[in-house]
């Protein structure tokens, strides 16, 4: 009988060989895999972080641009930290109602911009509105203007210009007729304004004051001064008033906003005509320190020409 | 038994050697490759799916973030509208979330939904419709109780002025808790107990008022309108005595209420803004005026030819009734935040959630962005 041993001996050797070399070939590709997708990962992952962090950072820097615009911030460039970056937030005024907003903001090495316009409409704000230069030169110039001083009261009169208040003045006006603004002295000079309280004007009986045709739609301006309406009296105030203090009572009608450094209410007897619609507009004689944000509009953002130029001229390189 | 010979127990032959290592190598490179391919798959086919779900839900936040206005249509539905109104919409078909872009383009961003929910919050947001016409009472003075009227005889030589103010509160109309205001008034009928003596006209006429509360006149003020009644219209006054009895003629007061069309006004009347109403009577002619004598007030004066406005010892009462233009309220609800809740078949949850800006950033009702408006233009 013959038997083969040898073959299959050596046959057994070839195997262990095989098999061992394919173990090997093995476990070094599943770990080369592994690290590949390893990289992949945190490269992914990390360009995420980034995505969101600029992204968290540029909201962050709309809500400041949002703050700097209601507490009468100017226009300008400001750097803000937002969490662990910086954002840069560039205010512009695009007209006298409207405000460019440009927020950038950078993780790592992504960014991300946000541009907005918003419609802005005036707001007393902290401190009270002021009057332009050229409000300041129209009462100046305003040749029928009358200027009271000292204690005085006035009854039964009808003035038909601007009166202005002077310095210290106490000015009590009973049954009078204003054809035009009450301005105080120091209004016409700029902000900050001396002690409140420096001018007094009290309204009593039955008072009429503007409309103004020097100081457009400005009733009563005395931002350094105290307003008083006396209890009985019957108002008419065609504008705006502002004041560092008002005591009002009696009855009648403002019609324009009202304003005071110090906290005041209106009793129910003064009619409010367009009052709890929406905000009234500011005078142009007047300048306000701060802004409400009315609407806001963020543009597509297009590439600009030139980089679409470039895009359209690019030549891909022959293969 | 056979004996080992050398060939047995020599080892394997260069030929064999090249052939199994030839044979390693190319299983050993087949299993390698197959290997990392099945393990870059399956890394990729996780990565890929997690950041799918995510990137979609971050990308609906940051349209929804940025729109000029949000809509959650339904539970499966959002409408995104940008500042020049196009629309972008999100959908649910089946398991997948399809998209369509403004120009019309179509198509699934992703698949394998288990389950879809944009939840929705929202404020309310208030505009002026159009202007409403309304009919009432535009002034009046009542007659004062217990006390008893009055004949007041007025000729030629007296003026006789009446004040009043319309306030501008017309109250909620339209919409809860939101006062409407008058705009305008335009009067349209006069109604005051009056009698005449003789043949005449009685003339009106309307006047900006020298101030709240004080019948005079505006100084230099012009009248607003003229109108004139001829007295025939009116009842005949009744004597309750005359001289020599009394000093002067007695009248009694007039019962009956005479109502006067008033015509109509070039500007119209405002809220809130005094007016005077005079009345004068032709040369010759009586008019009686139904009065009530109490306290002197000054938003009723008389004048005579040659004096000064003096406040009435009385009331007159009246009643102007006419057509006022009234705000009207629109009210609509808006989107102030999307919430997004995607979840796959897999089992994966993912939520976001983004505030409209252009519509939280502006608190005030009566602003922000409703449907149908646009930014401005440049």
């Amino acid at each position: 009988m013959v038997v083969d041993q040898p073959v299959k001996r050596r046959a057994q050797s070839g195997y262990v060989l095989m098999v061992v070399l394919l173990l090997a070939g093995l476990m070094v590709a599943t770990t080369a895999a592994y690290a590949r997708h390893a990289m992949l990962d945190w490269r992914v992952s990390t360009a995420s972080l980034w995505v969101h962090e600029s992204r968290e950072s540029a909201s962050s820097g709309m809500a400041f641009a949002k703050q700097v615009l209601a507490s009468g911030g100017s226009c300008g460039t400001t750097e803000v930290v937002a969490g662990d970056n910086t954002v840069t937030v560039e205010i512009t005024e695009a007209g006298p109602d409207e405000r460019s907003i440009r927020v950038d903001a950078t993780s790592g090495q992504l960014g991300s911009t946000v541009i907005a316009t918003a419609d802005v409409f005036g707001l007393p704000g902290n401190v009270l509105p002021s009057l332009t230069a050229a409000g300041a030169a129209s009462v100046l110039s305003d040749g029928s203007a009358v200027k009271l001083s000292g204690k005085q009261t006035l009854t039964g009169q009808t003035y038909a210009g601007t009166l202005i208040l002077a310095k210290g003045a106490d000015i009590t006006l009973s049954d009078v007729v204003v054809q035009g603004a009450i301005v105080s002295e120091t209004a016409l000079s700029a902000p900050p304004y001396a002690e409140p309280d420096e001018v007094k004007l009290t309204l009593a009986a039955g008072a009429r004051v503007g409309p103004s045709s020097v100081l457009a739609d400005c009733g009563i301006f005395i931002p350094d001064g105290a307003l008083t309406v006396q209890a009985g009296c019957s108002v008419e105030v065609h504008g705006v008033v502002v004041a560092a203090s008002l005591d009002v009572q009696g009855t009648g009608s403002m019609d324009s906003h009202v304003v005071a450094a110090q906290p005041f209410a209106l009793p129910a007897g003064i009619d409010r005509p367009g009052l709890g619609r929406s905000p009234l507009d500011w005078p142009s004689a007047l300048t306000c320190s701060s802004f409400g944000v009315a609407r806001l509009a963020f543009p597509p953002q297009a590439p600009p020409d030139g980089e679409l130029a470039a895009i359209e001229a690019f030549d891909f390189p022959a293969e | 038994m056979r004996a080992k010979s050398a060939a047995d127990q020599a080892g394997f032959t260069l030929a064999e050697m090249l052939i199994a290592a030839t044979l390693g190598a190319l299983l050993l490179a087949a299993a390698a490759s197959t290997a990392g391919t099945f393990t870059e798959s399956m890394a990729q086919l996780q990565t890929e799916a997690a950041d799918s779900y995510e990137n979609v839900v971050a990308r609906i936040d940051r349209d929804v973030r940025y729109a000029w206005m949000a809509d959650v249509v339904d539970r499966h539905r959002l409408q995104v509208i940008g500042p020049d109104s196009l629309v972008t919409e999100y959908r649910l078909v089946g398991n997948s979330l399809f998209v369509t872009r403004p120009d019309g383009s179509t198509g699934s961003v992703i698949t394998g939904l288990g389950a879809l929910d944009f939840a929705e919050k929202t404020l309310r947001r208030l505009r002026s419709g159009s202007t409403a016409s309304l009919t009432g009472t535009m002034a009046s003075k009542a007659p004062p109780s217990g006390v008893v009227a009055q004949g007041y005889a007025m000729d030629s030589s007296t003026t006789v002025g009446l004040s009043f103010v319309r306030g501008s509160d017309a109250g909620a109309r339209s919409v809860t808790g939101v006062s409407e205001r008058y705009m305008t008034w335009q009067p349209t009928l006069l109604s005051m107990s009056l009698a005449r003596v003789g043949t005449g006209t009685v003339t009106f006429r309307l006047y900006p008022s020298f101030g709240p509360g004080l019948a005079e006149p505006r100084p230099g003020g012009s009248a607003i309108a003229t109108w004139s009644v001829n007295l025939s219209a009116l009842p005949v006054g009744v004597v309750l005595a005359s001289p020599p009895a009394v000093p002067r003629t007695l009248y009694a007061a007039p019962t009956a209420t005479a109502p006067m069309a008033v015509p109509a006004l070039a500007q119209p009347l405002e809220p809130g803004v005094a007016y005077t109403l005079t009345l004068d009577v032709s040369a010759g002619a009586t008019l009686i005026i139904s009065h009530y004598p109490g306290a002197a007030r000054t938003d009723q004066m008389y004048k005579p030819a040659a004096g000064a406005w003096t406040a009435l010892s009385s009331t007159i009462p009246f009643v102007l009734r006419g057509n006022a233009a009234c705000t009207s309220t629109v009210a609509s609800d808006v989107t102030t935040q999307v919430r997004t809740t995607m979840q796959s078949t897999a089992g994966g949850t993912y939520v976001g959630s983004a505030c409209v800006y252009s519509q939280v950033l502006a608190e005030d009702p009566w602003l922000g962005v409703v449907s149908g408006e646009l930014p401005a233009g440049p």
